[in-house]
């Protein structure tokens, strides 16, 4: 079975990893499915293989997550869980989803928008620019019957 | 981290800044510079730049200092008088008095795409930026545009693009002033690092715009344009990259801003969020609504019936007036007229907080009698109208970008002859304010309305001018000549009357500090407006909002849009998340892919 190793840089939710190609097998074998979505592969010995920390097996068309490796028998077993996100993110990026967050856009005004605020406050006064009233233009005033 | 920091000989550094002009670069290889340079700085040959073959022409206009335009396009049909004519209109645009919208058309070999536009009014800019073929009003600010990524096959020496996305911006990314330069360095190393990762030949493109002017204080404008070309698959790439000077100092000044203080500087982007408007059609559906007019001066003047008169007294007028009223021959004329209270006849004195618009001085005439020897000008209108104004929006504006110019700020006006009042946040936020007053000159009693008018930053570009506020005041200090008073000591007067009070006047004011006419007859409140504030002002409190560090790269920017995931960039996060089960996905694997989606995940 083929399959390729990488080093992962990425974050496991990171959709498009940034993987860098370590080496091509073509002499792996499935050992056996430990569940729907993990597997352990055998594959030859090679200390370079201490680096890599993802896989992919293009027969199944999918990426793995590297999350054990034990020697045995001049063998390296390799236990590898599904990146679901890497392995369809064709299908994801097409799909079309309600966003309620994203990075860089968004409706700052949302109401439910979170920011935390601390108890200090900016304060500002700002005049009116007219002065009518100013107390250089008081006056007396007298009022009788005419 | 290296900022690409250049020393000179004697050790001072500096960083780069952005190159003033238009790159023409032809097929051939050659390169011409050209195009407007009023600035300080210098233009400067690129670097690293060789052999730029097999390539669309590749332009790029980047203006400093007080005109901020920047433009970035891959076409051969711009020429310097278009660019040209295009800076000249948003000169027009930036400085101009009238809504105006100017398209910037770029051309190539697939035909032609709207780019950018501007729209400007006479008071505040928006910017409209055309995102793929959807077109979103920006806040004004710095955006960087990210341009899409253009494929090239490599032929003969030749490079033909693959697709006409190169001229479409996928993305604008709001760029607070202080964290441009940072941001550049950051966005260069992402793409350098990007394409030699991707092994894809293209031409990675980002540029810079700005739809404010921004002041000299503003410390680092300017642009950069990244265009990589790869051009064969042994990865020997080119690179064209204007460079960014700053002064050393400058720099080290950025560098020291920490995270947090830079992110509180929100300048957070706005959309309408695509939504449907549930079962309505939204704001489309409002009526346009009407200018309200303002409340002004009532057209009939009591005091043309000539009823009563009110003159404007000097002191020494005043002490005449005194001196004369009580002349043997006026009293006696006024007890006939008034025979249980002469003094009736006299209405109020006064100290107004104004002056009122008056004839020539005449003599004083009550109850049809002159009074001899005493003078004062007679007003000619019932009433005194002033306005103060504010244009709030003018000296403020956005504070935090988000909601917390809304729900943190809380507004408290000075009224004079009212006191401080506390107003509504959306009914100031984007509005210039003005105080009218329409004060009786008989009573002193007056009205006090905020007539608020919408600036063109306001959201609602359809809200009228209104009055949205009014109060009711009196702003006179009384002097105690109400008839009350006057009845016991003019019946004092007449029992005495032989000329023991001729010239005594002065028992008045005695009299005002014996018996505190003001507190019983309610005066005091009047009495306590005059003492008051004259001169209008506005308080304004704002929250101290806070960012926490990469607060939108985990939690991301609030949204709301019906959308497909590849318009999306960065941290995402989903709500209901529903992917369909096909091809060679399994249900377990659907499920989780939602789950992922819900929890937020990077694009």
């Amino acid at each position: 079975m083929n399959i390729n190793l990488y080093v992962n840089n990425s974050q496991n939710n990171v959709v498009n990893k940034d993987i860098s190609l370590v080496q091509s097998l073509t002499d792996s074998h499935l050992l056996k499915n430990v569940s729907n979505n993990t597997l352990e592969i055998v594959v030859s010995y090679n200390e370079n293989y201490n680096k890599v920390n993802y896989l992919y097996i293009p027969h199944f068309k999918r990426y793995y997550y590297i999350t054990d490796i034990t020697y045995s028998q001049q063998k390296l077993i390799i236990t590898a869980k599904c990146d679901v996100l890497m392995s369809f993110k064709s299908q994801i990026l097409q799909s079309e989803q309600i966003v309620i967050a994203q990075e860089n856009t968004g409706d700052m005004y949302l109401e439910d928008a979170t920011w935390s605020e601390d108890s200090r406050q900016y304060v500002r006064n700002l005049y009116f620019d007219e002065d009518h009233f100013n107390h250089s233009q008081d006056c007396y005033l007298l009022a009788v019957m005419s | 981290m290296n900022y690409n920091r250049i020393y000179n000989s004697d050790s001072s550094a500096y960083i780069d800044i952005p190159i003033l002009g238009t790159y023409n670069n032809s097929y051939d290889g050659t390169r011409t510079l050209s195009g407007r340079v009023d600035s300080p700085y210098q233009i400067d040959d690129v670097t690293n730049f060789n052999n730029w073959t097999g390539t669309p022409s590749e332009y790029v206009v980047t203006t400093l200092g007080n005109r901020v335009s920047v433009l970035t396009g891959v076409d051969n049909a711009i020429t310097n008088e278009s660019l040209n004519n295009f800076f000249k209109k948003t000169d027009i645009d930036f400085y101009g008095s009238q809504t105006k919208t100017y398209t910037m058309l770029l051309k190539d070999n697939n035909g032609t795409y709207p780019y950018l536009k501007y729209e400007s009014s006479d008071y505040r800019k928006s910017l409209k930026i055309v995102l793929g073929e959807t077109v979103q009003s920006k806040e004004p600010g710095i955006y960087l545009l990210y341009r899409g990524l253009t494929n090239y096959t490599y032929n003969n020496g030749y490079s033909y693009k693959q697709e006409n996305a190169c001229n479409i911006i996928n993305l604008a990314i709001p760029v607070p002033i202080n964290k441009l330069a940072k941001m550049l360095y950051d966005m260069e190393s992402y793409y350098e690092y990007n394409i030699v990762n991707n092994e894809n030949q293209g031409v990675f493109s980002t540029s810079l715009c700005a739809s404010r002017l921004l002041n000299p204080n503003d410390a680092v404008i300017g642009g950069l344009t990244i265009a990589k070309y790869l051009g064969s698959s042994s990865q020997t790439h080119l690179t064209s990259t204007n460079r960014i000077f700053i002064d050393d100092k400058v720099w080290q000044d950025i560098d020291k801003i920490e995270e947090k203080e830079i992110e509180k500087n929100d300048d957070g982007t706005y959309n309408d969020g695509d939504g449907e408007g549930g079962k309505g059609e939204g704001p489309s559906t409002l009526p346009d609504g009407d200018t309200i007019d303002k409340i002004t001066i009532p057209t009939l003047s009591p005091i043309s019936l000539g009823i009563y008169n009110i003159y404007k007294m000097t002191v020494a007028q005043f002490r005449d007036f005194k001196s004369n009223l009580w002349n043997n021959t006026v009293m006696d004329y006024l007890t006939k007229i008034w025979q249980s209270n002469p003094m009736d006849s006299i209405l109020s004195v006064a100290l107004a907080p104004f002056t009122p618009t008056t004839s020539a001085d005449t003599n004083i005439y009550i109850g049809g009698q002159t009074i001899p020897n005493a003078t004062g000008a007679p007003l000619v209108e019932s009433y005194v109208y002033h306005v103060f104004n504010l244009n709030y929006d003018d000296k403020i504006g956005t504070v935090w970008g988000n909601k917390y110019d809304y729900d943190g700020v809380s507004y408290t006006l000075f009224v004079p002859f009212v006191g401080f009042q506390k107003l509504t946040v959306n009914d100031i936020y984007h509005k210039s304010l003005e105080l009218n007053y329409i004060i009786e000159t008989l009573t002193g009693n007056g009205i006090c309305y905020l007539y608020t008018k919408p600036q063109e930053s306001n959201f609602d570009t359809k809200e009228k001018n209104r009055p949205t506020y009014s109060w009711s005041f009196n702003c006179y200090s009384k002097i105690p000549l109400s008839g009350r008073n006057m009845d016991s000591f003019v019946t004092g007067i007449i029992s005495g009357v032989g000329g023991a009070l001729s010239g005594n006047l002065g028992g008045i004011t005695t009299l005002a500090t014996a018996r505190p006419t003001i507190q019983r007859s309610g005066e005091l409140k009047a009495n306590t407006a005059y003492m008051g504030g004259r001169r209008p002002f506005l308080i304004i409190e704002y929250s101290n909002l806070f960012i926490k560090k990469g607060q939108y790269s985990k939690e991301g920017r609030p949204s709301w849009r019906y959308t497909k995931l590849s318009n999306c960039n960065g941290f995402t996060k989903c709500k209901d998340a529903q992917i369909e089960c096909e091809n060679y996905m399994s249900q377990d694997e659907a499920n989780e892919i939602n789950n992922l989606l819900n929890e937020g995940v990077i694009i």
